[in-house]
């Protein structure tokens, strides 16, 4: 087993045998299900109560209302006194009182008073309110129900692009969250692979390791490992979500993700990972207490994000400029491509060939730059290296 | 002597100054070599150029049993002057790691790290976790991971410092017996008296410049006048400056200590003590290599 496998291999075997990182790999997944759940999950729960709705109706649609409305959700109740005599009465919680009259009709303004803070879905009792006022002036121009009803029907666009298919990018969806994920994991996983190196220098290991290992093996191990640690981690979510899409959701994750477009889509993933990574560890390595970093290494942290500035423009137009520009600059490549691949019919099979090509040349002068400064940086006690001292390093 | 280890002309430059310069020396194989010098000598630099963690501006770092051009670096053991291993690992994981960087047999590892953790009074200690030992346990584990390996040649840096007195004998005979077994030990240390203790030759630095190489008798003999102290009620009626072997007389309270001239006769000197002369202890020794380091250190004594 070479160097570079030996030190891969104990990166893994450090991080599965601690308990945080154990336990980020099962919290991290939950935290995203807590925290994109739960809120709809809590804000349903509210609307999931009934809520009285009393109508003084002065205009006669209190019965089409009342259909309107599923009892559970809203129920309403006519009701002929005013809104003092509602509120002298004493009940508040979860009511909304309606004051349905020509006045009201004639000024296009129809009041909704609530008697507590307690709303109900408002846009509903609007939509309600306005389908069986339309209703009733077309009725009263003279059209019969069935007319109104043909009226009433909507159409949708199909949308065929200049292939003569249909589009269809939901086809594409699941290998694109896929490879997502692994994209993702970069964040989640290259500051492991930021503090690995930093670590080996607080706990002032570095000169042992080096009297047995080259720089270039460290470094490497350090990035295979931390690769595979993320892979690790992809697995595990996969693991827990697929069944989950499975069973619950009805998607046949496995027939979806054989598409053609898949191959691609992980090989920019994996080159955006590489790239991303030899910068990390080799920034990790200029640092030595990350309590006192300063903000120029923490910056690199927001390189990963870049694409994200691009995804507005691209998902109006897939091969627009700001796209195309989106896909040479290497550092926004594996993103903006992931995007573009799910998004776009085809993507011409020069751009991808270009960027691909793009990317692995600089990522090789990436990680070639990066081993450079990780030989001098990691070596270096005391302090962090500042900007300077890294250009200076960069270029000796 | 079959020479493990030769340094040919090395130096270095950090910065525009010039830390090691034209340095010259050699290991023999079993011999424990001293590298001696004030703080900012340049020893640390010399041995980073051998282990190749950097590499010297000009020179030459030869071994003399490997024929490729590299380092030999699973053959050589080496304890940093930066003391430190994984905070959170466990000690026996730690050191089968730095053993199978060194491609040393994991089993045959083992089986040495439970025998020099009971030999280090750390038995029972394997599944502990670094973090949880003390500052001096910690060292010993790191002095085992640069010894587990059974290297050729062993490069210790300030292997003594922060150890207690207990530890440190425990540390001096370990590096015997390693010597004893035909490893080639490069100890820099500052504790002199351990130094006069171990070693069989010293290579001494300052300034980056060869100061004294040698046996280390040879360099006591050549470097180190004998002195003479002399502890009596003898107040200011002596004047042994008189004599004409002496170079110069320090007296504290009733203790007289009396520096010879280079090959000056301490037998002379003696004959001739008068009897009035009050003695109550007497000692004839030479100059301590604490006293040379001194000397160098204070810039007492020229480079080369």
């Amino acid at each position: 087993m070479t160097n570079t496998l030996k030190v891969a291999s104990w990166e893994i075997k450090k991080n599965l045998t601690n308990k945080s990182f154990l336990i980020s790999i099962i919290l991290t997944p939950l935290m995203m299900i807590i925290f994109g759940g739960l809120p709809s999950l809590l804000s349903m729960l509210e609307f999931n109560q009934v809520h009285t709705l009393y109508v003084r109706d002065e205009i006669g649609i209190y019965q089409e209302l009342e259909a309107s409305f599923n009892e559970e959700e809203i129920k309403v109740l006519q009701y002929d006194g005013t809104i003092e005599d509602l509120r002298k009465e004493g009940k508040k919680a979860r009511t909304s009182y309606l004051e349905l009259n020509e006045e009201a009709m004639a000024s296009n303004r129809i009041n909704l008073y609530t008697l507590d803070d307690a709303k109900p879905n408002t846009s509903s009792i609007e939509a309600a309110v306005n389908q069986i006022i339309e209703n009733r002036k077309m009725s009263d121009l003279g059209l019969s129900n069935q007319q109104i009803q043909e009226l009433r029907e909507g159409y949708s666009l199909n949308i065929i692009n200049a292939e003569g298919e249909k589009e269809d990018f939901m086809r594409k969806i699941i290998p694109a969250i896929f490879a997502a994920i692994i994209y993702f994991s970069i964040f989640i996983s290259g500051s492991m692979t930021f503090q690995s190196a930093t670590q080996e220098k607080k706990d002032k290991m570095v000169e042992v390791l080096m009297s047995s290992v080259t720089p270039r093996d460290l470094m490497q191990g350090k990035i295979i490992g931390c690769f595979v640690l993320g892979m690790i981690q992809v697995l595990v979510w996969l693991a827990v979500g697929i069944p989950i899409a499975y069973y619950l959701f009805d998607i046949p994750v496995f027939q979806l993700l054989a598409i053609k477009e898949l191959p691609i889509m992980l090989l920019f993933a994996l080159l955006g990972y590489l790239l991303y990574f030899s910068m990390f560890v080799s920034l990790g390595s200029t640092i030595e207490d990350p309590a006192s970093a300063g903000n120029f290494q923490g910056m690199i942290f927001i390189l990963p994000m870049l694409p994200f500035m691009f995804f507005g423009p691209i998902l109006a137009n897939p091969h627009g400029i700001v796209a195309k520009i989106g896909t040479y600059f290497p550092f926004s490549t594996p993103g903006v491509m992931l995007v573009r691949i799910t998004l776009a019919n085809q993507v011409p099979a020069i751009e991808i060939i270009l960027s691909l090509l793009i990317l692995c040349v600089t990522t090789y002068f990436v990680m070639k730059l990066a081993g450079k400064l990780f030989k001098t940086a990691i070596l270096m006690y005391g302090k962090n290296a500042t900007p300077q001292e890294i250009m200076k390093w960069l270029r000796h | 002597m079959e020479k493990i280890l030769s340094i040919d002309n090395i130096s270095k430059e950090f910065g525009g100054k010039t830390v090691v310069n034209h340095i010259s020396f050699e290991v023999y194989k079993g011999e424990i070599m001293g590298i001696l010098g004030p703080n900012g000598a340049g020893k640390s630099t010399t041995i980073r150029s051998i282990m190749g963690i950097i590499y010297p501006d000009s020179g030459r770092i030869l071994f003399h049993n490997h024929n490729s051009k590299g380092i030999p670096i699973n053959k050589i053991g080496y304890l940093p002057e930066e003391r430190g291993l994984y905070k959170n690992v466990k000690v026996m994981d730690v050191l089968l790691y730095l053993a199978d960087l060194k491609c040393y047999p994991k089993d045959k590892a083992k089986k040495r790290i439970l025998e020099y953790l009971e030999k280090f009074n750390l038995k029972g200690k394997e599944k502990v976790k670094i973090e949880e030992l003390s500052k001096g346990m910690a060292q010993k584990v790191q002095f085992i991971a640069s010894i587990l390996h059974e290297p050729e040649l062993l490069i210790l840096d300030e292997p003594f410092s922060g150890l207690d007195p207990v530890s440190q004998d425990v540390f001096k005979e370990e590096i015997r017996e390693i010597a004893k077994g035909g490893t080639s030990v490069l100890l820099s240390a500052h504790q002199m008296n351990l130094v006069e203790a171990l070693c069989n030759r010293i290579f001494l630095i300052n300034e980056g410049k060869k100061v004294v190489y040698g046996r280390l008798e040879e360099i006591k003999e050549s470097f180190a006048n004998f002195k003479c102290t002399i502890n009596g009620n003898n107040g200011y009626n002596v004047d042994f400056t008189l004599f004409p072997s002496v170079e110069r007389v320090e007296s504290v309270d009733d203790n007289k200590v009396i520096y010879f001239k280079k090959g000056a006769s301490v037998n002379e000197f003696l004959q001739k003590l008068s009897k009035d002369i009050d003695i109550k202890e007497l000692h004839i020794d030479r100059i301590s290599l604490h006293d040379i380091f001194v000397k160098i250190a204070k810039g007492g004594m020229n480079n080369d």
